[in-house]
């Protein structure tokens, strides 16, 4: 099997070629280390960061800026993000404050990525 | 129980409207769309025609030029922006001269005023610096210019208010019934009696003319499309520029336009539904070749914004007005394409006179107010008429759109005059919140706001123009009843 991708690790965004010889894979085109790892896990099983917002109460902004804190499978995005629309939060919230701990059972959390004030 | 309906408030049914406001007659104007002027009248190259283009002896001609020499009174009175501006038709080779001279003795026939024959490049290039230098002859026509048709719609529709006639929007003509001396006009907002009933219907005359029996014509719509440039480029060009005509129509032009803007198109493309108003690529790209070939310096990259507008082209290629002899009391003012909007006054004038041969009878209004009062525009006051606004009404301390500096009094003046905006189309076209370079993207969400406000509806229910084209779906992560493709 061969696959052609382009990594999205880093700027550079190397067009690599991806072998699968007997159990193993071969990597080419990739400029660093890095992309050799994602390459890989790319072809056996992709995931994907998630960047969204959830909706936030009693601040003077409605929706409140989240991330996961780690990649997740990437057929999971979906049911994730069908889990976020549903998400209401309370202000006041910090920057990094846990909305979900180990969501979907993966072993990740889903993070706010800014802090905002209550309003009264 | 009305004396005369009109179908349409576009600039025609709107023109008719005020005129007959003149006269002791209760006149309702019916209007399918949520406010007047949704039709051709608000996509159009806005155009006061000087009338050598239309053939002697025509309707056509006969209107334009009548049309054109009421504008600047029509506009004074209602205080709509008319720019006298002037017109050139381009000759690049012989054929072209050949063409100008038979459009000069034509307008000399017609009774246009200010017709002239240039061929002197060094007088042409004073009138017009930046013109190609292919450029071998114009016809210069100084009666031509230009006009907000938006505004001049909805100033006749207001004045026509004030002195006495009725409005009634969303109102689609469904049926129409003559039963003894009374029409029973079907619409979808109910029954409608009048006695005269004036089609003024636009794309859609010719089946408003099938309810009574018509068909002594039909509609070919027939699309131009447009660019829209910055206000930037307006400086390159004085006068509205044609190039020779054709059968297929006045080619495609570039004009300033009556606040600053300028035009490029139109194109003359027939198509079969009259809901049609896309604009292709293969245009936009057309209409930027046609333009540089006028106007070398003209950068068609600053196009701001594209749209498209239907003529309502009748087979006969006449205007169709005239009282209808399969049914009388129905008069049409059908197949009005260009030069319409310049005809318009004139069109009003020549339907009282039909409307007079059928019978009815005029008495004066003596109370007839021919004026519409309009603030000046914020962005055109001087610093020290700003401050004084600002001391009378403090919501003229409020800019709502950046891009053209139109303050929340205006908006609010807008929404609550006679014939007022309902929509954020209606806004636009009124006072230019999203006619600007940011083409809405500051200013949408605060009218919006305004209209909901104002209107007392929900923010969910304000439309951009027709009946269901919502701008605000629902709140964000909540269940929705709609989707955007429903």
């Amino acid at each position: 099997m061969q696959s052609n991708i382009t990594c999205i690790v880093c700027p550079m965004g190397c067009r690599m070629t991806i072998t699968k010889i007997d159990d193993r894979f071969n990597v080419e085109g990739n400029t660093c280390k890095r992309g050799v790892k994602y390459g890989i896990q790319e072809v056996t099983a992709p995931k994907r960061m998630l960047t969204s917002t959830v909706k936030i109460e009693g601040s003077v902004l409605h929706m409140l800026p989240v991330k996961t804190s780690d990649s997740v499978p990437k057929e999971m995005v979906f049911d994730l993000m069908d889990i976020l629309n549903k998400v209401r939060v309370n202000a006041p919230i910090k920057v990094g404050d846990i909305i979900i701990e180990d969501v979907l059972g993966t072993g990740v959390n889903i993070v706010a990525t800014r802090s905002i004030q209550k309003i009264s | 129980m009305y004396d005369i309906a009109i179908i349409g408030g576009g600039v025609i049914g709107c023109s008719i409207a005020r005129e007959l406001s003149k006269y002791k007659l209760k006149t309702v104007v019916l209007e399918k769309g949520t406010e007047v002027c949704q039709g051709t009248t608000k996509a159009n190259s806005a155009i006061v025609h000087g009338g050598y283009d239309a053939k002697e002896e025509t309707l056509k001609a006969k209107l334009n030029v009548k049309g054109n020499k009421m504008y600047t009174n029509l506009c004074q009175e209602l205080n709509v922006e008319f720019k006298k501006i002037g017109s050139l038709v381009m000759a690049f080779d012989e054929e072209n001269m050949e063409t100008l001279d038979i459009l000069y003795k034509r307008g000399l026939a017609n009774g246009v005023e200010g017709l002239r024959l240039i061929t002197d490049k060094n007088e042409i290039k004073i009138l017009e610096p930046n013109i190609t230098d292919k450029v071998i002859g114009v016809l210069l026509c100084e009666s031509a210019g230009v006009v907000c048709p938006f505004d001049l719609n909805y100033a006749l529709m207001e004045n026509a208010i004030t002195n006495g006639v009725e409005l009634k929007t969303e109102h689609d003509v469904i049926n129409i019934k003559k039963e003894e001396n009374c029409f029973n006009i079907d619409t979808t907002k109910g029954v409608i009696k009048s006695n005269y009933v004036i089609n003024a219907a636009g794309v859609y005359a010719d089946e408003i003319n099938k309810m009574i029996g018509g068909d002594e014509y039909y509609i070919i719509p027939r699309k131009g499309e447009y660019r829209v440039l910055d206000k930037s480029e307006s400086k390159k060009i004085n006068h509205v520029l044609f190039q020779c005509p054709s059968n297929k129509g006045k080619g495609v032009l570039i004009t300033p336009t009556a606040h600053n803007n300028v035009l490029l198109g139109p194109t003359a493309v027939e198509v079969d539904d009259k809901e049609d108003i896309s604009v292709s690529d293969y245009s936009l790209e057309f209409i930027s070749n046609s333009a540089q070939k006028i106007i070398p310096k003209i950068d068609a990259l600053k196009t701001i914004t594209s749209f498209a507008g239907l003529r309502a082209t009748p087979n006969t290629r006449e205007f169709m007005i005239f009282a209808s002899n399969k049914c009388k009391g129905f008069i049409n003012v059908g197949g009005i394409e260009s030069p319409g909007l310049t005809a318009a006054p004139a069109i009003a004038e020549y339907v009282i006179h039909i409307l007079k041969n059928e019978g009815l009878e005029f008495i004066e209004n003596e109370s007839f107010n021919p004026y519409r009062k309009k603030a000046k525009p914020f962005r055109n006051m001087t610093k020290e008429e700003r401050e004084e606004a600002i001391k009378a009404d403090e919501k003229y301390n409020k800019i709502i759109c950046r891009c053209e500096q139109v303050t929340e009094a205006e908006i609010l003046d807008a929404i609550h005059r006679p014939a007022g905006a309902k929509t954020v189309d209606g806004i636009k076209r009124r006072i230019r919140p999203g006619m600007g370079r940011c083409q809405g993207g500051f200013c949408g969400p605060r009218v919006v706001e305004i209209l909901a406000r104002e209107l007392n509806i929900s923010i969910e229910d304000v439309i951009k123009d027709k009946k269901n084209s919502k701008m605000i779906l629902g709140k964000m992560k909540e269940e929705r009843k709609e989707t955007a493709n429903a």
